[in-house]
């Protein structure tokens, strides 16, 4: 579902993912843990074309990534791979409702009626059915990261990325995002999220990716890694954890 | 020669543009075919020239309004009048607004070289005026002091080469006002300017000795020369049939000075700026004080007229400045290359220069190509201005959405049109808003130069009423207080906008969404 290959990515000259191999299986979540500025985020940008490759390509449900890729395979990427921001980005002049059928309506060109009801139900889904009215500006920081997940799955997307979802949060609304996180994985998605947030890695993670410096220096079975961590980074991320 | 409203500066920048002169003549034959002849002129300051009737507004009188009709009868047409601010009389009848100019436009060597001049139709004497009790009795008794008169006239042109200071005024009753308090020794100008708004203030004289005399004339355009032979004939038979004296005795404007028109005399006598000296000295009293209209309902009336006009077509040009505005600020951001740098350059152009000279090139200058309708150039002209501050105030308000909210639109697959249209656009349509309104308003007051190229709107329509009744107090009041009941809401919707948003807590939070 998901394979990188020597995926490489500079900024200013300086190589911010260095050849990047690895890949996941269908139906598969990965958690990518790692020190702040080794390039999480940017690889999860790659992924969906709001970066450019230097090198190397991405295979991603069904669709190729390269260095020249242009708009047209972005926009098939984009409409079969969700994504959820560490900031939400919900936009602000819309309803909730609103939020989560633009992108069927305009896109996907799908009736409003029949976009209503989906959207309704990922509402259920994410916990806010009576919110559909709501602005953005009414919801609490956890509401809005649920909604920014609902949104994301709109498209009706087989794999979605996930850049700390739940880091913005204070940490009395993590636990809400965790368990929405938790239902959306029995959907049976890919899913790819960056985090630092250990119980999120408990209960969603199949596999741990962990990174350094651009590169993946571990990566393997969930429990393997977090029962007895090898490098370094993950010892320092994942032990803490494991104490409390 | 009357109230000029544009710098004489912008005349000459007009006269730069102006690409064909003859671009739109007409023959007299197609005046005959048509039934009109257009005769251009200026109300402002028009009594005795060319004036509403403050009896019946919607009625021209003026001794120039009968010699036209005079004229038009016996051309076999009927005259129309056709409103141009007076320094601009000779770039519109270039352009070919009209068919002839007929509005106290004196004889000079420069008219002559740009345009056709008929035979005189009037002569005028360059009157002095002093304060009582002064005792200067000619201009060389003048040397060395001040001597008020009126930008663009022959009597500025004889002051120039004098060894004198001459003070220059826009409009025909200040330079009297200002010789009675004092701060200059005398006036030159016109008689019929001077008898109106100087001989019977209170405190002043006219000398009886002209300083030197001139002809009224009337001006075509040089390729129509049939024209001028036909008005030439029939203004030579006004003049021996004794119908242009009948006119100028019922504006009881004939006096010795004339003498060169009545029937008896000479028929050949040339158009030169000298005319004879010959007029007797004892001239002054032929002309009872006119009577002075009053601000009266009538006028009120046209200035609501005028704040209509103001108000129109301040609507009608922001309703092109804010589309075409955020179509340029979406260039300028998010075109390719050319188009970027073309939304760049019309933006600092528009803004780099001044709208008065956008507002002449469009109605003067574009003439030859496209001939559009003052109130049409003025909306154009003020629209196409404005977009360029809009844009500006757009692009800032794109600007200023986090990069995170196009990022999401692009995440869930929407192309950059689709991005623009329906999360980037309405979000900065929101920001702008107080900005917009703001704008507006400024606009409703810049609206007042569209004066320049023959739109007559509020200010015109204030400056016209407050040299008919001599005075600014009261249409300046009234001007002021219209214009104030059209922006003020306006104002208060903006300021009412800003504190809105200010208080919204969709944008005090900020980057979060
Ligand atoms: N647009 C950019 N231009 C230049 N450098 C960038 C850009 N985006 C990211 N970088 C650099 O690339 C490196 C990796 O950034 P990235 O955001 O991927 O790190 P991260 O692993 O997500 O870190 P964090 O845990 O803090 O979110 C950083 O050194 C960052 O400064
Ligand atoms: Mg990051």
């Amino acid at each position: 579902m998901i394979q990188l290959d020597q995926v490489v990515k500079a900024f200013d000259g300086r190589n911010v993912l260095d050849g990047i191999s690895a890949s996941l299986d269908e139906g598969k979540i990965a958690c990518l843990i790692g020190p702040s500025g080794c390039g999480k985020t940017t690889l999860l940008r790659c992924m969906n074309g709001l970066e450019q490759l230097a090198s190397g390509s991405i295979r991603i449900s069904g669709c190729d990534i390269l260095p020249n890729s242009n708009r047209a395979t972005f926009s098939r990427v984009r409409q079969r791979v969700g994504f959820v921001f560490q900031e939400f980005h919900l936009f602000p002049h819309m309803t909730v409702l609103e939020n989560i059928v633009l992108a069927p309506v305009q896109v996907r060109r799908q009736t409003r009626a029949a976009s209503e009801k989906r959207a309704q139900e990922l509402l259920e889904m994410v916990g806010l059915g009576g919110r559909g009215d709501a602005r953005p500006s009414q919801l609490s920081g956890g509401q809005k990261q649920r909604v920014a997940i609902a949104r994301a799955l709109a498209l009706d997307v087989k794999v979605l990325l996930l850049d700390e979802p739940t880091s913005a949060l204070d940490p009395s609304m993590r636990q809400e995002v965790r368990n929405v996180l938790r239902d959306v994985a029995k959907e049976g998605l890919t899913m790819l999220c960056v985090t630092h947030d250990m119980p999120l890695v408990t209960t969603l993670a199949d596999e741990i990716w962990v990174f350094d410096a651009g590169n993946i220096v571990e990566r393997g079975d969930a429990k393997t890694i977090l029962n007895a961590p090898k490098s370094a980074v993950a010892r320092q991320y994942l032990q803490p954890s494991l104490a409390d | 020669m009357r109230y000029t409203w544009a710098l004489s500066l912008w005349a000459l920048v007009l006269e730069c543009l102006l690409v064909s002169p003859d671009a739109s003549a007409r023959s007299l034959a197609q005046i005959k075919k048509q039934g009109t002849l257009t005769w251009g002129g200026d109300l402002q300051g028009g009594e005795p020239y060319v004036f509403e009737n403050p009896k019946n507004r919607k009625q021209l009188i003026g001794f120039e309004v009968e010699i036209a009709d005079e004229l038009g009868k016996r051309l076999g047409v009927v005259a129309k009048f056709s409103q141009h601010d007076w320094s601009t009389l000779v770039p519109s009848l270039e352009r070919g607004d009209f068919d002839v100019i007929l509005n106290g436009l004196e004889d000079t060597s420069d008219r002559r070289s740009r345009i056709a001049l008929s035979a005189p139709y009037f002569v005028y004497g360059l009157t002095i005026t002093i304060r009582n009790g002064d005792s200067y009795r000619s201009l060389e008794a003048l040397k060395g002091h001040k001597v008020g008169t009126m930008n663009q006239t022959v009597a500025h042109s004889l002051l120039k080469v004098m060894p004198l200071e001459a003070v220059l005024y826009e409009g025909q009753q200040e330079p009297y006002a200002d010789l009675s308090s004092g701060r200059t020794d005398a006036v030159l100008l016109d008689h019929i300017i001077a008898q109106r708004y100087g001989c019977n203030v209170k405190g002043l004289t006219c000398l009886s000795d002209d300083v030197t005399r001139g002809y009224y004339v009337m001006g075509v355009r040089k390729s129509d020369d049939t024209l001028l032979v036909a008005l030439n004939e029939a203004l030579k038979s006004m003049q021996s049939d004794g119908s242009l004296r009948a006119i100028l005795e019922r504006w009881r404007l004939w006096d010795p000075r004339q003498s060169p028109l009545s029937a008896a005399a000479d028929a050949s006598a040339d158009a030169s700026t000298d005319a004879s000296a010959d007029a007797s000295a004892d001239a002054p009293a032929l002309a009872a004080p006119p009577e002075v209209p009053r601000f009266d309902a009538e006028q009120i009336k046209m200035f609501l007229k005028g704040a209509g006009i103001t108000l129109a077509l301040s609507v009608l040009a922001f309703a092109i400045a804010s589309p075409f505005g955020m179509a340029l600020a979406l260039t300028r951001l998010y075109g390719g290359k050319i188009e970027k740098f073309l939304a760049g350059s019309y933006i600092e152009i528009f803004r780099g220069t001044p709208v008065l000279l956008q507002l002449y090139v469009l109605y003067y200058g574009l003439a030859p190509i496209i001939k559009l309708d003052a109130f049409v150039a003025a909306v154009l002209g003020l629209g196409l201005n404005y977009a360029a501050y809009e844009a500006e105030v757009h692009r800032g308000a794109l600007l200023s959405i986090p990069s995170g909210q196009s990022e999401a639109a692009a995440a869930l697959g929407l192309s950059r049109w689709q991005t623009i249209r329906h999360v980037l656009m309405p979000q900065a349509l929101r920001t702008a808003l107080p900005a917009v309104t703001n704008d507006f308003v400024a606009l409703l007051k810049d609206s007042s130069l569209v004066s320049v190229i023959t739109v007559v709107e509020l200010t015109k329509r204030m400056t016209i009423a407050a040299v008919e009744v001599r005075s600014w107090l009261i249409p300046g009041l009234a001007c002021a207080v219209l214009y104030f009941c059209l922006s003020y809401p306006l104002a208060a919707f903006a300021r009412y906008l800003e504190r809105r948003l200010e208080h919204d807590p969709a944008r005090s939070s900020g980057k979060g969404l």
